[in-house]
């Protein structure tokens, strides 16, 4: 990380979330519908020909009735265009995290999938529990990784032996968040696992 | 990695949410309060007013024949070609910022000019021969004017992460030993559950 140190830390930052661009792009789509109708609407009104849906004039007066048109109506369009806007605003604030992990290394910025590290888990989790690969399933967010496993029938899982492999493993990927390890065994075990 | 303006992006669309929610809480209003209601009517009818005496003061000139009406019509459609001028180089400019030059060499007797291929075939080649990955994929992009390796690899199942990028971590010195300079570069590790080399087997 020692050359390019800051550029580093801008790549990682900018994978690590959403560029939100679907929903810029999606409102910039609609924006872009609106504006052409309205252009339409001016454009025939100046040729003197009947509008698509209606008239400048028109929508003039539908602004100003709004108080005539049934109150239930208006304060439904009301409601789902607060909620539409509070939408909006929690997508444009949020931090849009992606589900990966930044890895310490010295030659690049390293990404990784947090699928990628549940996989790797589970494999040493099924490993150390003597379970076959199936049988272990691992879910990882930001700060936790959950380890369940789905003992064979009539059989007991070592959990603390588990919980060191686990931990043991994270440690060796060099997270630069690292990972609390849990590990939850089913209540009921399953024939052949 | 790529070029998307992303403050932009989270700002058009926080503009967007505002005047939105601001529409509809207007409407909440007007529909709720009986006061607003007759304060709307008031207000809007003195505008429709107002807007119609502008217009009637404002005719087109008659050689422009077949249209008629106001010229402030012609201002508003200039205003909105070139409100969807710009919200179409704003959709556009998304995900750019590739490049095709990896690095320039100026020497005393003429320069030499290393195009990105040079990396990606390389890189791509070298980590095809690994058995612990699936598929890998290297594109340069230009982050703060320089051009930067992203090196996209799926893994195995069950394969650690740390191997996976002591793996590219290794081809990538070697590459900066053949080229002689150091590119920064991004690995991008994914993969995980579907990628298995085969399917398990069970006795019976």
């Amino acid at each position: 990380m020692s050359t390019y140190r800051s550029t580093y830390q801008r790549i990682s930052r900018r994978e690590l979330h959403s560029p939100r661009s679907v929903a810029a792009i999606t409102l910039a789509i609609l924006a872009i519908a609106c504006c052409m109708w309205l252009l339409a609407e001016i454009t025939l009104n100046l040729l003197g020909r009947p509008g698509l849906l209606a008239n400048p004039a028109d929508m003039a007066g539908a602004v100003a009735g709004i108080p005539s048109a049934p109150p239930v109506l208006v304060g439904g369009l009301g409601v789902v265009g607060v909620l539409v806007g509070v939408l909006l605003l929690v997508i444009a604030v949020t931090p849009g995290r992606r589900s990966r992990h930044v890895l310490k290394t010295q030659r690049a910025a390293t990404i990784v999938d947090n699928e990628v590290i549940a996989s790797s888990l589970a494999r040493e989790a099924a490993r150390a529990a003597g379970l076959a690969p199936d049988n272990a399933r691992v879910t990882v967010s930001p700060g936790r990784a959950t380890v369940h496993l789905t003992p064979a029938s009539g059989t007991e899982i070592d959990q603390q032996a588990v919980l060191a492999a686990v931990r043991h493993q994270i440690d060796t990927f060099g997270l630069l968040r690292s990972l609390r390890a849990i590990i939850t065994v089913a209540p009921n075990g399953k024939v052949g696992g | 990695m790529n070029s998307t303006n992303r403050v932009l992006n989270r700002g058009f669309i926080f503009l967007v949410g505002l005047l939105i929610l601001v529409v509809g809480a207007t409407l909440t209003i007007v529909a709720a309060v009986p006061v607003v209601r007759e304060r709307w009517a008031a207000a809007t009818s003195a505008g429709v007013d107002t807007v119609t005496r502008w217009l009637q003061a404002t005719p087109m000139p008659d050689f422009v024949a077949p249209l008629t009406g106001s010229w402030l019509w012609l201002i508003a459609i200039a205003a909105g070609v070139s409100l969807i001028a710009a919200l179409a180089v704003f959709s556009l400019r998304q995900g750019h910022g590739h490049t095709g030059r990896l690095a320039s060499v100026n020497g005393n007797n003429g320069a030499v000019a290393i195009e990105t291929k040079v990396a990606e075939q390389a890189i791509q080649d070298a980590l095809a021969k690994r058995p612990e990955l699936v598929d890998s994929h290297v594109s340069t992009y230009l982050v703060r004017h320089r051009p930067t390796l992203k090196v996209a690899i799926t893994c195995r199942r069950g394969i650690s992460p740390r191997a996976a990028s002591n793996i590219v971590d290794e081809v990538l010195s070697s590459f900066d030993d053949l080229l002689g300079l150091r590119v920064p570069a991004l690995v991008q590790i994914s993969g995980g559950f579907r990628a298995r080399t085969s399917q398990g087997a069970r006795l019976h």
